[in-house]
């Protein structure tokens, strides 16, 4: 009798205690979520970060920017140039401004991560124009 | 001798005790860890809009300074007079040592980048070469022992 009184008891804390972990492991495993979304997040923001001063570097030692752009696998879409990726969507708006004695070229790159318009970057080039003496 | 295993009252609560917390403190951890990420990829993107929009600032004075010297060209005679010519025409915050014409450019936040060109001779097609592009904080201009102190 003492003994079936034991086992009652243990079980009845085993239930308790499996009722219990099922709701501490939801918190938990929502806690978990929130956190791969955030990383993947953190992640997909720091590659397109990368991507967008590469482009801009790349950009800014060539002549013809909207080559380099074609190249890298932007597409022309009205004022812009748009690269989809999986995470990310860049997007490059090219300007140039024509001065007294030059060309000054503008590129604002920005990138939308997750549906999200995270950050921008402009890069701008002058080019000079070389009069004959 | 065979002794029996038996699981007491108050084990399997204290073994779930162990397990939520272990796995709530990991949980926690990785949180941390991942809005730090976050809080790091948003902070390095300011920074480089912050160095990208001082780039864009001093190819504009690139530029500014072009036309200056295509003007001083046009109105100069000889060498010297040309180097004069730019001298009177430079803005303020310029500085300008023989042919060498430096300035910085600076944002709220203590960046600084720090531009020279040089003046090509008139006999040259190009009118100036850039010769510095160096950028820095004020944080790296302190001293170490201003750091430590």
């Amino acid at each position: 009798m003492k003994k079936s009184n034991r086992l009652n008891v243990l079980l009845a804390e085993i239930i308790i205690a499996t009722l219990f972990f099922a709701l501490a492991s939801t918190v938990i495993l929502k806690v978990y979520t929130v956190t791969h979304s955030q990383s993947i997040l953190a992640e997909a923001g720091s590659t397109a970060q990368t991507e967008m001063r590469n482009l801009s570097e790349m950009c800014y030692a060539a002549e013809d920017a909207e080559a380099v752009l074609t190249e890298y696998g932007f597409v022309k879409s009205e004022d812009r140039y748009v690269y989809n990726s999986d995470d990310y969507t860049l997007s490059a708006v090219i300007e140039t401004e024509k001065t007294a004695a030059g060309t000054l070229r503008t590129i604002l790159f920005s990138a939308e991560v997750m549906g999200e318009t995270g950050m921008s970057l402009p890069s701008a080039r002058y080019f000079p124009e070389v009069t004959a003496q | 001798m065979k002794r029996e295993f038996h699981i007491g009252p108050g084990a399997a609560s204290l073994i779930l005790i162990i397990v939520i917390l272990s796995l709530s403190v990991l949980s926690v951890m990785t949180l941390t860890n991942a809005r730090g990420d976050e809080r790091l990829t948003a902070r390095s993107a300011t920074v480089v809009e912050a160095i990208g929009n001082l780039n864009v600032r001093a190819e504009k004075t690139v530029a500014q300074l072009d036309e200056i010297f295509l003007r001083a060209r046009q109105e100069s005679g000889d060498s010297v007079s040309y180097i004069e010519n730019i001298r009177g025409m430079l803005p303020q915050q310029m500085e300008m040592k023989e042919n060498i014409v430096s300035w910085a450019e600076t944002d709220e936040d203590g960046r600084k980048l720090c531009c020279s060109i040089e003046i090509l001779p008139m006999e040259r097609a190009e009118r100036f070469a850039r010769i510095e592009h160096r950028l820095s904080s004020e944080f790296a201009e302190m001293e170490l022992e201003d750091i430590w102190n």
